[in-house]
């Protein structure tokens, strides 16, 4: 036993547990003999903090401390830690002391994130006592990455956590998957939840720079309090406010250039020419080329479209506060040029956040933030999948300086041309989003807490579609110019009446929660439309001066939901933690009898390095294990889908005037409820070498029953194309997220430094179809078995390359040598429906995410990294499509058969496709695997004097995305598309962070 | 403190106040089902919605007024080479997840289904919601859309599942029926709708379903179901009414100048500038592909063959209708002259394809309607009849007086020739007369019978297998869907 002992009197970092220990031994002889503790906490600035819990380790006991930084506790005398934590801050474990003066130093690094506050649903809880499975990113983080989109700022960051960048368009917003794709009826995206508040639209056009740190509740446990919206997992997003006794200014600003990340290799002119003549003649017409080597290199679409942009970004906020009141101002502007011609994005944000006090226990705070964006382009989108098809034998202008534009047989004579596409629709769409929440909060009785909050948001779309006329050729005419304006609003109306009640005895310490929330949403549309403008002046670009066929279009839409929530949060020892919550909800998307659903939740956490059999373990800092299970719901699924109805829009003409019919569209079901998530989970949280090496791991299975689904009903009931919903599907995600972080930061040394790596793994599998029905589309399908959307249809086997080969082959209607053979898997001698099976998973199976920082001195530098396997994506695009060979440039098609052993993966190209080459086969699948380096950043932080205004301020270079590796043949991986589609930029930047 | 805690339950009791009865939506822009069919407008509202089918039974929802099938499955005309999905039946090489095929099948079904609910409706409202007679048209008028989808159902299928009522979520699936069923279905709604159908419409009714259109359909089923005296007696109660004659100008009856006319016996309504999806979208998807004759450009989708133009007669004079009927390479319309750019077969179908100049207004749409039963075929349906029954020289003055339209003006035929004479010259009147009207196909089939496979191998079509190609596969999807009830067709 002494020889152990001296063993673990060597290990300094076992010396405070054992002091721990050897109280913990004591305590029962000395109870009750309390003693007083003071102290005062400041920031590293030297001032003070107000609102700091100070809780100690063994009791429980805690108090806060006061606007002065000063507390006073009395505790027994079996305490020996106490824990000091605040948010945005490190939470620090000091040694008790009769004085205790500590410095709380600035929250920006994992290695002191041991015991933050975390926001968690309707409230906070220290990280320490959280039995559910919770992501945070801080504001720091997103800081390094000067992100457009605060949906960017979760990628790589969080395990189980997947964000996918759709679209390059500055004004898209990625999506964010929790935990794997969760259903394939209802919408699959997590719950977006700003300062206390639903919303319904995202996270577009919220300031990164407003953001004080984002939650993410991915297990049912954490996120059941959110009951029938939870079930894809909650994004729990806080502004930021201002803190008392402070005055500050932040202003950030970057400039910086973006570019198309990656152009897809083409076909040069003469190529080109080649190829389409082949594709002519093997179709039984004339080449339409004669002298394909006369037309050169000839022009590659994209560089005529892509560009290198400009952007500037400046964020300026103004934070602080009184004994009274704190105030917190943003202001935001963003001006992004796309890496399309004449595409620019316009942002300003304004964040106002306002907190006062006016009597003791009483606080009113309101919160709001808006934006206004705008997107003014041509059509960008159109512009680049047709520079996937524009012949390259077409000058991008003429020598007068007009459009170049298709004019013979071979070139694409009904498509228009990129430079028109991208130069002359005139688009605009607007967005203007409103948040404001007022919340009331008083403390009725120590520790028995009243908030009631009213929170309203507005979102309105404002989209312009102005074609004017114009000829420039071939494909290239528009007679009679249209306007198109659509305006879309919705109105999100939320009260939430929480009654929070905390309270410790002895060992015991409760946390209740009890609520009752309101939502109710509206949604309007109208549109006017009007064409025959005699002028394309941009002043005439107005509904009134259209004169013909006009056409207005409107609609609305409502729904409702009321809920009661309760969470009850207790802790024994504050190491042993139960957490329970229930919500329940009733939904107006549901008749009467299926509208109400319970939602419950279980977890527990058990804090073993608190224990004094762990004592010993030399090395081990911190160790919970946590486990929970919980109930969750999807109501996401339109607004009536129980109502029969008979809709509008069948018309008919009878004696030149239409007449409008009416008819039931679609069966109804109004047996119809709530998509149900189940999920267990359980999880290891662990530290060692002083919490330098951290790791988490977890374990989920994720079970969603009664997936709403429009299940395919037979054409033959004539409402094939609108089936009802029904509560249809089983679908299980399993997974483990495993992250390790080791580093210094937070350490006084000059030389700094955190590495974390996240890596997911997720199966996803449909476990039941109701009554085995199938989602069957052209190219997918969703059955029992395998994963949502999974590829289906032949397997390639190579290319026939002469007669015997088909003649030896099972039977193939239409082959002929240069086709693609496809695998006769049933061996019945002929290649048939029989043949097809799954070829792939669209989703990722495995996904990780690498973020470093290191500081040397005045030197910063992080980086991050993300890479996803598993997932299989659509190769039939523009630019790649074998069926319309006459049209499609990219350089893929130099592989084509052309002849006995030229190509055994590239069919030969013949016009109508006898062999049907174009099927849904494994011919048309790549991988979408990627690895990529997503941000850079380089910063040097200049000496400030502490008598100076500048408290602060941070130059840096960084780069995003700076280079991909991957297989897949587009633009880029992550995108929808592989050619339609708006690409990922590359943007190199530099800027400045002042603090003042 | 006191107030401050009532202030507060006053605060939430505000917020929660009223909440209950909002979770009971009714939504916008439809109505329920339970307050429609109540009324003579209704009725009538239902009716038009089977109507609307009738603007797009064969590919989406937004081409409107796109009829392929007939004409691909012959050697008439062919489609665009990359639209594959045509191509590939009309050569032949077609796999049965053909995705216009597919869409086939879900329109006319959908037509079938709008037709079903609109007879179960109208048929449980009361007569005393209805004017005089009311009921009874609409109901006729409905029976005869029903008999239009069900016929084409059969036409393109063969055996198909009949489906005589709605269904549900729980009765959603049928096995097919022979296509004796389906005929006997067709046969019983249009007797239905001749003996409740009108004569003519005036005024705001024109379009709507008469009693000769349910006769001239009815003469087509009995030639199919080969009983010539029926189908001569329905024929011949068309052609005595008197209501109908044929039209001087040829080429009026498809450009839109000469709707409704003496010669329509039914015609397929359209509208363009209404914003409320009723035009005719044929224009631009039939014109020569890219070359500006319309606005669109054009995209060339059907052409006409060689064999085909070769069809027409060229002495004593090339027979007029040919070039109503078919752009050849140097002519000129709207001031463009016909290239052909994209490699087609250096012709280019002119059945209602409407200017730019003549829908001044609206870029790609076109009024123009579509007279799918025309007083002309009737009279050849009528000569066919008779000359089935052994009545050739009966037969032959009909043939003629097709001939002898006066923007026509070919010489007539003689009396004296023999039955399969007479045969032949209705089958190359039929050709011409009503080529690019969606009728050839049909009729091959009814003269070859089994007998095709060696017509389309004469004409070059070497893929095509007797007793398979006869009719479209059914769609895999639909077998997929159909829990083993929905087996393939024959060879397929």
């Amino acid at each position: 036993m002494s020889s152990r002992l001296a063993a673990i009197l060597k290990g300094k970092i076992a010396i405070p547990f054992f002091l721990l220990f050897l109280l913990f031994c004591v305590a029962p002889f000395t109870y009750g003999q309390d003693r007083v503790v003071k102290g005062r906490v400041t920031g590293a600035d030297n001032l003070p903090l107000e609102g700091v819990s100070v809780v100690a380790v063994q009791s429980s006991k805690g108090t806060v401390t006061d606007r002065e930084g000063r507390f006073s506790l009395r505790l027994p005398a079996t305490d020996a830690m106490v824990i000091f934590s605040h948010l945005g801050f490190s939470s620090d474990t000091v040694r008790v002391k009769d004085e205790m003066n500590v410095v709380l130093s600035s929250q920006n690094n994992a290695a002191s994130q041991l015991n933050p506050v975390v926001v968690v649903g309707y409230g906070t809880l220290r990280k320490r006592s959280v039995t559910g499975s919770v992501g945070v990113v801080s504001s720091e983080s997103m800081e390094n990455q000067a992100v457009r989109d605060v949906g960017q700022a979760l990628q790589g960051q969080i395990a189980g956590v997947q964000v996918t960048q759709a679209s390059g368009n500055p004004s898209s917003s990625p999506t964010i998957t929790i935990r794997g794709l969760g259903t394939f009826g209802a919408n699959p995206n997590p719950l977006i939840v700003i300062d206390g508040i639903i919303t319904e639209f995202g996270l577009q056009d919220i300031n990164p720079d407003d953001i004080d740190n984002i939650s993410v509740l991915k297990d049912a446990s954490a996120a059941a309090i959110y009951g029938s919206q939870g079930a894809n997992g909650v994004v729990l997003v806080t502004t930021r406010r201002g803190r008392k006794g402070r005055s500050d200014i932040d202003v950030s600003v970057y400039a910086g250039q973006d570019q198309v990340s990656h152009k897809i290799p083409v076909l040069n002119a003469t190529q080109f020419a080649t190829i389409v003549n082949g594709y002519y003649v093997n179709g039984g017409s004339a080449a339409p080329f004669a002298n394909p080597s006369s037309y050169g290199k000839g022009t590659n679409w994209q560089n005529e479209i892509f560009r290198n942009a400009q952007k500037e970004n400046v964020s300026l906020a103004f934070r602080g506060g009184s004994e009274k009141s704190t105030y917190s101002v943003g202001l935001g502007a963003a001006w992004t040029d796309g890496i399309v011609i004449n595409s620019k994005n316009t942002k300003y944000s304004l964040s106002v956040n306002n907190d006062i006090m006016p009597l003791k226990g009483l606080k009113i705070s309101n919160t709001f933030l808006g934006s206004y964006s705008v997107e003014k382009e041509g059509n960008s989108q159109m512009a680049v999948s047709t520079a996937m098809q524009y012949a390259p034998t077409i000058p991008a202008y003429k020598p007068d300086g007009s459009f170049g534009i298709a004019s013979q047989t071979g070139e694409p004579i009904t498509i228009n041309a990129p430079l028109v596409e991208a130069l002359i629709p005139v688009n605009s769409y607007g967005y203007t989003r409103a948040l404001d929440n007022l919340a009331l909060e008083y403390e009725i009785l120590p520790g028995l807490k009243f908030r009631t909050e009213g929170g309203l948001e507005y979102y309105q779309q404002n989209v312009t579609s102005f074609i004017p006329s114009y000829n420039y050729g071939l494909g290239n005419q528009v007679a009679t110019a249209s306007l198109d304006r659509n305006i879309s609003y919705a109105y999100n109306l939320q009260t939430n009446d929480l009654l929070t009640y905390n309270k410790v005895l002895g060992d015991h310490s409760f946390d209740a929660l009890a609520g009752y929330t309101f939502q109710s949403s509206r949604n309007e549309n109208l549109e006017g439309y009007r064409e025959n403008f005699s002028r394309n002046d941009p002043n005439l670009q107005v509904l009134n001066a259209g004169s013909a066929n006009d056409k207005a279009r409107g609609n609305i839409s409502e729904w409702d939901v009321q809920s009661y929530i309760g969470r009850l949060n207790y802790a024994y020892k504050n190491r042993y933690i139960l957490t329970s919550t229930l919500r329940i909800d009733q939904s107006s998307r549901f008749a009467a009898s299926h509208r109400t659903g319970y939602f419950p939740s279980f977890s527990a956490a058990w804090i073993v390095s608190d224990e004094s059999f762990m004592r010993d373990l030399r090395g081990l800092s911190f160790l919970k294990i946590r486990a929970g299970y919980g109930k969750l719901g999807n109501q996401n699924i339109g607004t009536y889908p129980y109502q029969a109805s008979v809709s509008p829009g069948l018309n008919y003409v009878f004696a030149d005037n239409v007449s409008s019919g009416y008819a039931p569209t679609g069966f109804v079901n109004e047996n119809i409820s709530w998509e149900r998530t189940r999920t267990t989970g359980a999880g290891v949280d662990a530290n060692f070498l002083n919490n330098r090496l951290r790791f988490i791991l977890d374990y989920y299975d994720r079970f969603t029953s009664g997936i709403l689904l429009q299940v395919p009903i037979p054409g033959i009931t004539g409402v094939s194309s609108n089936p009802a919903y029904q509560n249809a599907g089983e679908v299980t995600n399993k997974g483990f997220e495993f992250t390790v972080g080791y580093g210094n930061m937070g350490e006084k040394k000059d030389l700094t430094y955190n590495v974390g790596v996240n890596f997911t793994y997720n199966h996803n599998q449909v476990t039941s179809l109701e009554s085995d029905e199938s989602l069957i589309y052209a190219n997918t399908r969703t059955v029992k078995g395998q994963s949502i959307n999974s590829f289906y249809g032949y397997v390639m086997q190579g290319i026939f390359q002469n007669q015997q080969e088909i003649s030896g082959a099972a039977r193939q209607t239409g082959a002929q040598p240069g086709d693609i053979r496809f695998k006769d898997l049933n061996h019945d001698g002929v290649i048939s429906d029989s043949d097809r099976t799954f070829l792939g998973s669209s989703m990722p199976t495995k996904s990780f995410g690498l973020n470093g920082q290191v500081r040397y001195k005045d030197f910063d530098l992080s980086v991050s990294a993300v890479g996803e396997w598993g997932a299989w994506g659509l190769t039939q695009d523009n630019g790649f499509d074998i069926n319309r060979a006459g049209e499609q440039n990219a350089a893929i098609f130099l592989k084509t058969w052309t002849g006995e052993g030229t190509s055994n993966n590239f069919p030969r190209l013949v016009a109508g496709d006898p062999n049907n080459n174009g099927r849904a086969s494994s011919f048309y699948l790549a991988r979408r695997d990627f690895f990529r380096l997503k941000n850079v950043q380089l910063g040097y932080n200049l000496k400030t004097r502490s008598s100076s205004v500048l408290k602060r301020a941070r130059i840096y270079i960084a780069a995003q995305n700076l280079f991909t590796i991957t297989k897949w043949p587009g633009f880029d991986p992550e995108l929808s598309n592989l050619t339609s589609t708006y690409p990922m930029y590359r943007s190199l930047y530099a800027g400045i962070n002042i603090g003042l | 403190m006191k107030k401050i805690t009532i202030f507060f339950a006053f605060l939430s009791l505000l917020a929660g106040a009223g909440c209950n009865k909002k979770l009971d939506q009714q939504p916008y822009g439809v109505v329920p089902v339970t307050n429609f069919y109540k009324t003579q407008a209704d009725a009538l509202a239902g009716v038009t919605a089977v109507y609307h089918r009738l603007q797009n039974f064969t590919f989406g929802d937004v081409e409107s007024g796109f009829d392929c099938w007939p004409d691909l499955l012959s050697p008439d005309v062919e489609s665009h080479q990359d639209f594959t999905a045509l191509r590939q039946v009309h050569e032949y090489d077609a796999t049965t997840d053909n995705a216009v095929v597919d869409s086939s099948w879900i329109t006319l079904y959908n037509g079938v289904y709008l037709a079903n609910q609109a007879i179960e409706q109208i048929t449980l409202m009361p007569d005393n919601v209805f004017d005089a007679g009311m009921k009874s048209r609409l109901l006729g008028e409905v029976h005869f859309l029903r008999a239009f989808y069900n016929f084409r159902i059969t036409m393109l299928w063969g055996q198909a599942p009949l489906v005589t009522k709605t269904l549900d979520l729980n009765n959603l699936y049928l096995a097919k029926s022979p296509r004796q069923d389906f005929f006997n279905l067709v046969e019983q709604d249009l007797l239905t709708a001749d003996s409740s159908l009108p004569a003519s419409y005036t005024g705001a009714d024109v379009g709507r379903a008469t009693k000769g259109a349910a006769d001239a359909y009815l003469g087509n089923l009995y030639l199919w179901e080969n009983q010539p005296a029926k189908a001569a007696d329905r024929l011949q109660s068309v052609i005595n009414s008197g209501i109908y004659g044929l039209v001087d100008n040829y080429a009026s009856l498809f450009d839109g100048t000469n709707e409704n006319s003496k010669e329509s016996v039914f015609e397929i309504q359209f509208k363009a500038n209404t914003g409320l999806n009723v035009g005719n979208a044929v224009s631009w998807l039939n014109a020569p592909n890219g070359e500006g004759m319309v606005n669109g450009g054009g995209w060339g989708w059907l052409r006409p063959t060689a064999d085909l133009v070769n069809e027409f007669e060229t002495s004593p004079k090339e027979d007029p209708r040919l070039s109503a009927s078919i752009f050849r390479k140097g002519d000129v319309f709207n001031g463009i002259v016909f290239q052909d750019l994209v490699n087609g077969s250096g012709y280019a179908n002119k059945k209602y394809i409407v200017s730019a100049g003549m829908e001044p207004n609206f870029p790609w749409y076109a009024s123009v309607n579509e007279t799918i039963m025309r007083y002309a075929e009737v009279l050849l349906l009528y000569a066919e009849a008779l000359n089935q029954q052994g009545r050739p020289a009966d037969a032959v003055p009909y043939i003629n007086m097709v001939r002898a339209r006066p923007s026509v003006a070919m010489p007539a035929l003689s009396t004296g020739l023999s039955q399969s004479a007479v045969l032949t010259a209705i089958q190359h009147e039929r050709r011409v007369e009503l080529c690019l009207e969606s009728k050839v196909g049909f009729d091959l089939r009814r003269w070859y019978g089994s007998n095709l496979g060696t017509y389309m191998h004469s004409k070059g079509y070497s893929n095509f297998v007797e007793g398979k190609d006869d009719y479209l596969p059914i769609p895999q999807s639909e077998i997929d869907k159909s829990k083993g009830t929905l087996t393939p067709n024959t060879g397929w």
